[in-house]
Formats: structure tokens, C-alpha cells, sequence
């Protein structure tokens, strides 16, 4: 019957592809005694030009240490959440990348290796990074990674509206302010700005307030940030200078700037390749945050290379580590010109080769990590709803604050 | 006329006791062993040790300081808001997806088995958005449904307001279950197709003779030859719109935003799990979700009757 | 004239929502063309649409794409292949063979599916890590074989075959194995063509499992050296939908052909 003969079709490739997965499959770890030590390097690479860099860093080290080769795990999807999989199997890479906001978890629950043994060592400086960066990545005395770069925070403006508006950068509050109103009309707006944490933190801090204090408790309804947040709100709805991404109809603040429907946006150094791509044309600056009196704040966005508990080979492991955030290792990071250094005499150098992008070196002295502790995740989505409703709902921005705040009790 | 549905819908039962089922336990085993071993191995393993997780305060980060906490997890979930929020957003979703879902299905598959012409296309038309990966529906749905998207230029030729569907606190939960109906209508219409298929022409040759209309011969014989296949999909629909995961995890940006709106139980369940690091609270989420659906399964059952015996 | 109405009214239901389904998916070929400046134009001149997007996935030199290609191939015609053996096996048995446990293993088969993957991701991942199948072949493959999905609907499909052909077969001195596969299997055309549709299916556009358990460039399957290959500038919509268009066609082919089978299933099985 021809019945039979399919299916028999069907047995024949399922013993062939098993026969090939034999042969595919299953051929790792060949290092034997005496032959090279293999070190896995794990990481989120959030571009291909990212992922170039660390692969001639790899290069370099490897060239410099040949009986050390390294591979390169990549990871494309949910990294935190491939993370604790692979720590679950105890498969994690030696040394891997870890953001600042889940950091608090993973240092606490005895994951990562402390550092400080290593660092005393084999003489690294700590101090010689910029500290801000160094204390996201440190518990109850220890350190548990070295920051590989950073990003922070500023203020990208539309060359073109401004000079038509005939206004300058704004450096104060009143200034944004004033500004916004000068340059919204018609379907253009001043500023794009989603209700998020990571954008508003620093006007929460300028004004004095804050979102964890020092025991860690969460006060997000501090009067301080409630008042900070207001004056963000009006600038939605009484001015109507303002509109998040969403209304404007795009995805993110990028697309809104790129696209000229706004005049102003709070973003990244990640905004420059963004950039590059989608409008190649467009004529922008970037400035420093404005400020509301004297207090200057900003947020670090960083990243640092960790090393796993669990690592068979922790010499060669940190040997990694180092390189990659020595200064023969950060030069790459200068030459790809996409985050900034995390060491401060490479940020100079970044300067001489990028001067334009002066405002988010000159922040990262005055920022704070982007980490609220333990319960970072959670304080963050509260804060964003109270964003949210302030802004969408037109709650009073004191009240949506309680409200956040009697949720994480 | 009277074209009695159960000639065929129930005779099997009947004779079924007489001869077709004789017992034949080597048979039954050999039949069922690959899937009996495969299931235990992948998925009765694994889903043990979640339930034990779900008695635990637990993260994969420290494995060694879990901590035994009784109901604890359970209970909490009667006081989490955000929580009910979820299962709430998941009850409409569910609701309003199933129905529509299915009856949009049943009537496309009647349509593609019937004599029309070019109906390899319309076949293939009516199944393209099942093909099309998640994550690129939601991608093509975000960008016509944006605030400058073609919808709202089709839209504004009848003087409706352009909004951001996916944004708005009222419009985004219905923006995704339309969504969510145009991309799964086509995977249970091949299933309907292939259930119209299986249906004897005699049983429809009979009819006629017996001077059954169209509506009369849908009525009395489609329905009841198809109840199989609509207890298949009406579960299959229960379980997929429960465990809604992949289009809010995109549209929303993994948070279920804009204010909870698109906040389902699963999406909540993953970012308890790994984003607050609360592995054993997750658990305790998919199994309550997992006695949610079994219920509602159940009743399904009582519901198409007999025949759909376990 | 009353026909004629009835008659316009069923072409415009019929083609109305065949504008709906495929509408979306033209568009989104059409945005897969554009260049990326454009991608939020609503209407692009056609001079300016390009084969950049498409060029960068197949041509790129740094992405080992055939492998990828290949490793797909092979991923999913085994897991198709176990699939429509082995659960139609398991429905069939379901179905029609009495044995001690059946009405339990098939609440068994429903309730999994009913306990949300996401919870048993890491738990499974432990276990294939301890059995060493972690970027293997075994490892996509194994796990995969069977799916409560496919034993379901293969068992609501043999509970609608009328059994007397059945029954004839064992006059004619089949042994029950002989029956399922000479008389069961091939009139149950319809069905089997449906799930080798949605298995291929499930198999070609799934991400999240081989994304967890491939760790190098070499073992990706497509969706996951596409994710590779697209990072984290996920707004350049024009680089998705190329790929997602791209992977797509398989698919469409893959139905094109297994189609078919639902109308041939009854042709050729003399059931008339």
C-alpha cells in the first residue's frame, strides 16, 4: 500500500538524522591535561558592532595568553532569565556579563566569586574607575564585578528647531519649561518622555528626593519626588509640551526624535548608532540634563564582567576579566565608540576622539547605578505605574505615589 | 422529514461494548509506551519538582537556601492584587477570544470544503497568519495599529479619532484578542477542514434523499459528525488563551502595560519568576492557573456529554 | 435574484476576510523592503524599496546561515516525524484499545498541557544538562518527539472513524497492529496531513527551547541565528520582518503540499 511506503519514507529519515546527530552533537570540551584551559564568556550582545568589539578583545587576549582560549556563549533572548537556567544546571559561563539593576540579587545569594582576593593580587586599582560604576557591583564589603562601560543619561535636541524656535539648550527646570512651549506647534512637540524610572530618577534626586533610602527601604512617596514628578506631569498636561512614545505613535523616545515630531528627548549614548541608521540626515546636539537649582544627578547604565562561583578555573577566569577591563582592553571599547569606558583615563581618551559626547562623561561623575536593591525590579514597576496613571489618568502625582507606595508593603 | 442526528453520533458507543473495544492491555502498552516514557522523562519530572517548588520560598539563584513555607505561596495569592488584576485580564481575554475564535473557524473551514473556486488559495490565505511566527504578528499588529498606522487611516475615512490602540488603557487588552483571533482562527480551521473530511459522503447522499436542506443537512449531521473535533479545539482554546503569553510579553514590552492592562497570569507568573527571583511564588501561580484550566475542562466535558468519554 | 444576492453576499464574506489575512501579511513584505529611514512611511515610492534587507540575512558572510537552514531542517522533520508516529499511535490506543490506565493516561496527557510551560523551563533544562544534551542534536529532538497537542487530536480523529472497516480487518485476519497501520493510518489522511502541518509548523517557527538549549553559532536553529543576528535594535522593524517573511515560506510550501491530503485522504481510500 502507499501507506507503507511513506511511512517507511519517514522511518528512514528519522534513522538517518539520528545517525547525523550523533555525529553532530556532543563534541565539546576536548581539554585534555596540558593542552589549553577553555574559559566561556557570556554576554547579551546588543548589536552586532558590541559584539565585534569583545570579539577582538578576545583575540587580543588570546594572543597574549595562548594557553587560554575562550568562547564566547551569546546570549539572544531573556538574558536574566537564560541566566538562572544556566546557574541552575551550574552550566553558567565563567565570566559573564551582569546588569546593574539585578546585581544586589546575584551578589547576595552567593553567586558570583568575590573578587577582592584577585584584585589585591594581581593589582588592580579600583579607584581608577569611576566609582559610581565600582559601587553598583559591591556587597557588604566585597566586590563582585568590574564595570566594562557605562551610559548615561542626556539631553539630545534637534539642531534645526532650535535655531527656527530661536532657543538654546535649556540648563534649568524653568528653562525646559520655556523651551518646550517655544518649540511645540502643530503636530510637533517639545520633548518626548516615557512614564518610566529610568528617565525620571534624575529629577526625582535634583529636587531631593529618592527612591530607596540609605537602610533600603523604598520611599517612593517622598514629597520631594512627588514634586519632581508633577512638575514632569504638567509638562503632559497643563503645558502640552510633552507625549510619551506611545501617543505620539511610536516605539520608543529614538523613533520620535529620529522622525522630527519632537524637539527634545532624555536618552543614551545608544541613541548615536540609533541614529547613524534610521536618520543619517538629521542635525542633533546633546547637552547636560537640565538642573533644577545647584544639585546636579543623572543614572548610570552599567554593565560589569562578574565571575561564576562555580568556575573550574578561576585564575585563568579573572586573567579575562582583567584584560577586558584594562586599559589595552577598553581601548577597543573607545575605538567601537558605542557605551563610554569604564575606566576614567580611557573616558578621557574617549573625549579626545568623540568630544561632542562630553555631556554623558562629565554626568557619570554626579550619577547613580541604575540599582534600587534587592527589590529593584519591583520598586521600578511600581514607580512606572504611578507614571503611568499620573500621566495617562491625570491622577495627582502625590496620590498615584502613595498609592505605589502602599503596593510594595 | 426526519433525519435523526444519532444514526451515526452514538451508534459506536452502543456497539462499541460489543465488539470494537475488546480489552487488549499488551496492545494498549505497546501503542502508548514511547508516549508514556517521553511524557514521564520531559514533563511529569519536571512538573513534580515545580509543585514541590511552589511549597518553598525559592530561587534557581540559591537552590541551597530554599526554605520550606507550607501554603504560604498559595495563600498569598488571595491577597495579591496585581494578581487577581491577571487572572481578571485572563477571564476577559479567555471569554471573548473562544467563541468568536471558534465559530470564525467552523465557518471558514465550511467555506474552503466547499465547491468555490480557487480554493487552494483561500486555503492558504486563511492559514497565513497561523504560519507567521508570534513575534512577527505582534510586530505587524504594533505597526498597524499605530497611532499613524493604516488602521487608523482606514478608521478616519468614517470620522473615528486616531488613538494608540496597544497603548490605551481600554483599548489594549480587546486590540490583542483581535489579534489573537486572527492569528489562531487558521490553525483550527485546517482542524475543522480536516474534521469535515472525515465526514462519509452517504451520510450527506442519505440526507438528501431524505429531502434535508442545506441548513437541515449542517444542522443535523455537521454539527454532531464535528463534536470531537469542536471538544478538541473548544480545550485546545481554553488552554491557549489561559496561558496567553507571547503577544503581551511583545506588545507590553514583558511589564503588561500600559497600567496592568495587558497584565496576564502567565506573563505575571514569568516575571515573578525570573525578574523578583521568586521561583517558588511563580509556581504556586501555574498551578492555581493549572486547576483553573482543569476545572474549566471538566465542565467542558460535562458540557458535549457522553461522547467525549475519557 | 434572491440566489444571486446570497451569491454576492458569500463571494464578499469569502474574499473580504481573505483581504484581512493577507492584507497584514503584504504589508509586512512590503515593509521588509523598505530601507530603514522609511520603515514608519506609510507609503514608499517602489524605486526606493530595496533587496538590502533580504541581502544582509543570506549573503552575510559573518552567520553561518545554510548551517542554521539545515540544522532547522533536520530539527523538524525528526520532530515532525516522531510526532505523527508516535502520537498517532498513542491516540489510536486511546481511542479504541481497552487496557487498565487508559482513561488515566489520557487525563494525564490533558493536564499537562495545562501546567504553563514557563514554570518548567529551568527544571528541564537541569535535566538535559545532566544528560549531557545541552547544543545537540538529541537535545532539540528528544524532548520533543511527542506532544499532548498531537496525541489529543489524533484521538478525537479515530474516535469519528466509523470502526466497521476496522472490524472487516480483523475478519480478514489482521492482528490490531496490522489494522492500525493498513487500515487505520491511511483513513486517516485528513488528520495525519493536519498534524504534520502544525507540527512542522510549531517545530520551524520555535524559538524559546532551542534558543535555551543551543550554546554555539553552529547548533542555532533559524529563528535563533535570526535573533542573533538582529540584537537588540529590535525597532529596525524592516530586518524582523524579512526574516520573519523569509521564515515563513517554508512553511506556506509545507502546507501547500500536506493540503492536499485532506481532499486525496478521502479519494483514495475507496471510503465512498
Amino acid at each position: 500500500m502507499r501507506m507503507r511506503r511513506w511511512m517507511s519514507w519517514i522511518s528512514l529519515v528519522v534513522a538517518i538524522s539520528f545517525v547525523l546527530a550523533g555525529c553532530g552533537g556532543g563534541s565539546e570540551g576536548a581539554s585534555g591535561d596540558g593542552g589549553p584551559v577553555t574559559i566561556t564568556l557570556g554576554g547579551a550582545f546588543s548589536s552586532p558592532a558590541e559584539k565585534k568589539i569583545v570579539e577582538k578583545q578576545v583575540a587580543a587576549f588570546e594572543k597574549e595568553n595562548p594557553d587560554i582560549k575562550v568562547k564566547l556563549h551569546s546570549i539572544t533572548d531573556d538574558y536574566l532569565r537564560e541566566m538562572q537556567t544556566l546557574i541552575a544546571a551550574k552550566d553558567e559561563p565563567d565570566v559573564f556579563y551582569l546588569d546593574s539593576m539585578p546585581a544586589p540579587q546575584f551578589m547576595k545569594m552567593g553567586v558570583l566569586e568575590p573578587l577582592d582576593e584577585y584584585i589585591k593580587k594581581n593589582n588592580v586599582d579600583l579607584s581608577a574607575y569611576e566609582t559610581s560604576l565600582v559601587e553598583a557591583f559591591q556587597w557588604e564589603g566585597k566586590t563582585y564585578g568590574i564595570p566594562k562601560d557605562y551610559s548615561t543619561l542626556a539631553l539630545f535636541y534637534n539642531k534645526k528647531m532650535f535655531e527656527e524656535a530661536g532657543v538654546k539648550p535649556p540648563k534649568t527646570w524653568d528653562e525646559l519649561r520655556n523651551v518646550a512651549k517655544k518649540l511645540t506647534k502643530g503636530n510637533q512637540k517639545g520633548l518626548a518622555l516615557h512614564a518610566s524610572l529610568d528617565r525620571y530618577q534624575p529629577f526625582l534626586v535634583q529636587n531631593g528626593g529618592q527612591v530607596v533610602d540609605k537602610q533600603g527601604n523604598p520611599t517612593l512617596n517622598h514629597p520631594a519626588n512627588a514634586e519632581a514628578l508633577q512638575f514632569i506631569t504638567d509638562l503632559f498636561i497643563k503645558d502640552k509640551v510633552a507625549d510619551t512614545p506611545a501617543n505620539l505613535g511610536v516605539e520608543w523616545n529614538g523613533d520620535a526624535f529620529a522622525e522630527e515630531k519632537v524637539a527634545m528627548v532624555f536618552e543614551g549614548a545608544w541613541m548615536i548608532p540609533f541614529l547613524k541608521e534610521k536618520a543619517p540626515d538629521l542635525e542633533y546636539g546633546m547637552a547636560e540634563l537640565p538642573v533644577k537649582e545647584k544639585k546636579n544627578s543623572n543614572l548610570a547604565f552599567t554593565v560589569a564582567y562578574v565571575m561564576s562561583k562555580n568556575s573550574e578555573h578561576k585564575e585563568e577566569a579573572f586573567k579575562l576579566l582583567q584584560f577586558l577591563t584594562s586599559e589595552k582592553g577598553q581601548q577597543y571599547v573607545v575605538d567601537g565608540g558605542l557605551a563610554m569606558p569604564s575606566l576614567k583615563s580611557m573616558g578621557e581618551k574617549f573625549l579626545d576622539k568623540y568630544p561632542e559626547r562630553e555631556a554623558f562623561v562629565k554626568a557619570v561623575e554626579y550619577a547613580e547605578p541604575y540599582q534600587y536593591g534587592e527589590k529593584g525590579n519591583e520598586r521600578v514597576d511600581a514607580f512606572n505605574k504611578a507614571a503611568e496613571s499620573a500621566i495617562l489618568k491625570k491622577k495627582p502625582a502625590k496620590e498615584a505615589l502613595d498609592e505605589a507606595q502602599k503596593q510594595l508593603k | 422529514m426526519n433525519a435523526q442526528p444519532t444514526t451515526v453520533g452514538t451508534k459506536p458507543a452502543a456497539r462499541r461494548r460489543r465488539s470494537g473495544l475488546f480489552s487488549d492491555p499488551l496492545m494498549g502498552y505497546l501503542f502508548t509506551l514511547p508516549v508514556i516514557v517521553s511524557l514521564s522523562v520531559f514533563l511529569i519530572g519536571p512538573i513534580i519538582y515545580a509543585f514541590f517548588l511552589s511549597f518553598q520560598s525559592f530561587t534557581f539563584l540559591d537552590p541551597e537556601g530554599a526554605q520550606f513555607v507550607g501554603l504560604d505561596n498559595y495563600l498569598k495569592l488571595f491577597e495579591d492584587e496585581r494578581f487577581h488584576r491577571a487572572l481578571f485580564n485572563t477571564s476577559i481575554y479567555s471569554l471573548g477570544v473562544i467563541p468568536v475564535q471558534v465559530s470564525i473557524a467552523l465557518v471558514l473551514a465550511l467555506i474552503v470544503n466547499s465547491k468555490i473556486k480557487g480554493k487552494t488559495f483561500f486555503r492558504v490565505a486563511y492559514f497565513l497568519p497561523t504560519v507567521t511566527s508570534t513575534v512577527a504578528v505582534s510586530v505587524m499588529f504594533l505597526f498597524l495599529f499605530k497611532k499613524d498606522g493604516l488602521l487608523n487611516h482606514f478608521l478616519g475615512w468614517f470620522g473615528i479619532p486616531a488613538r494608540s490602540w496597544f497603548d490605551d488603557v481600554t483599548f489594549a487588552l480587546p486590540s490583542i484578542m483581535v489579534m489573537a483571533v486572527w492569528s489562531t482562527v487558521g490553525q483550527f480551521m485546517v482542524i475543522y477542514l480536516a474534521g469535515l473530511q472525515d465526514i462519509p459522503d452517504d451520510l450527506y447522499e442519505a440526507a438528501q434523499i431524505d429531502g434535508a436542506n442545506r441548513w437541515q443537512q449542517f444542522w443535523y449531521i455537521t454539527l454532531p459528525m464535528l463534536k470531537p473535533t469542536t471538544f478538541f479545539i473548544v480545550v485546545m482554546s481554553i488552554i491557549g488563551t489561559f496561558q496567553v503569553f507571547d503577544q503581551m510579553y511583545v506588545i507590553s514590552g514583558g511589564d503588561g502595560g500600559p497600567l496592568d492592562a495587558t497584565l496576564t497570569v502567565v506573563l505575571y507568573l514569568y516575571n515573578k519568576a525570573f525578574k523578583d527571583f521568586e521561583m517558588g511564588y511563580a509556581s504556586a501561580i501555574a498551578f492555581f492557573l493549572f486547576c483553573v484550566i482543569l476545572i474549566l475542562t471538566l465542565i467542558q466535558r460535562k458540557f458535549f456529554g457522553e461522547e467525549m468519554r475519557m | 435574484m434572491k440566489r444571486l444576492l446570497v451569491r454576492v453576499l458569500f463571494y464578499t464574506i469569502v474574499i473580504g476576510y481573505a483581504v484581512i489575512t493577507v492584507g497584514p501579511f503584504l504589508w509586512s513584505l512590503f515593509t521588509a523592503f523598505k530601507m530603514t529611514p522609511d520603515i514608519n512611511t506609510l507609503w514608499v515610492p517602489l524605486d526606493r524599496l530595496t533587496l538590502a534587507n533580504f541581502e544582509n540575512i543570506v549573503l552575510s558572510d559573518e552567520y553561518p546561515f545554510a548551517r542554521w537552514f539545515w540544522n532547522s531542517l533536520i530539527v523538524a522533520a525528526i520532530v515532525t516525524a516522531g510526532n505523527v508516529i508516535f502520537n498517532s499511535m498513542a491516540g489510536y490506543a486511546l481511542a479504541r484499545i481497552n487496557f487498565p490506565g487508559r482513561r488515566v493516561l489520557f487525563l494525564i496527557v490533558l493536564a499537562v498541557m495545562m501546567v504553563p510551560g514557563q514554570v518548567i523551563l529551568v527544571p528541564m533544562y537541569m535535566l538535559l544538562s545532566e544528560l549531557d544534551w545541552i547544543n545537540t542534536y538529541a537535545g532539540l529532538t528528544v524532548p520533543f518527539l511527542t506532544q499532548g497537542f498531537g496525541i489529543f487530536l489524533m484521538r478525537q480523529f479515530f474516535l469519528s472513524i466509523p470502526r466497521d472497516l476496522e472490524e472487516a480487518g480483523f475478519l480478514d485476519g489482521l492482528s490490531r497492529w496490522g489494522v492500525f497501520w493498513r487500515i487505520v493510518l491511511p483513513l486517516s489522511k485528513p488528520a495525519l496531513a493536519a498534524q504534520t502541518i502544525f507540527m512542522f509548523m510549531g517545530n520551524w517557527n520555535s524559538f524559546m527551547w532551542p534558543n535555551l538549549l543551543t550554546t554555539s553559532e553552529e547548533m542555532y536553529t533559524l529563528p535563533v541565528g535570526l535573533n542573533s543576528l538582529y540584537g537588540e535594535y529590535d525597532a529596525f522593524w524592516n530586518h524582523v520582518l524579512a526574516g520573519a517573511m523569509f521564515m515563513t515560506i517554508p512553511v506556506i510550501i509545507v502546507f501547500i503540499i500536506f493540503q492536499r491530503h485532506f481532499i486525496k485522504g478521502l479519494a483514495t481510500t475507496g471510503l465512498k
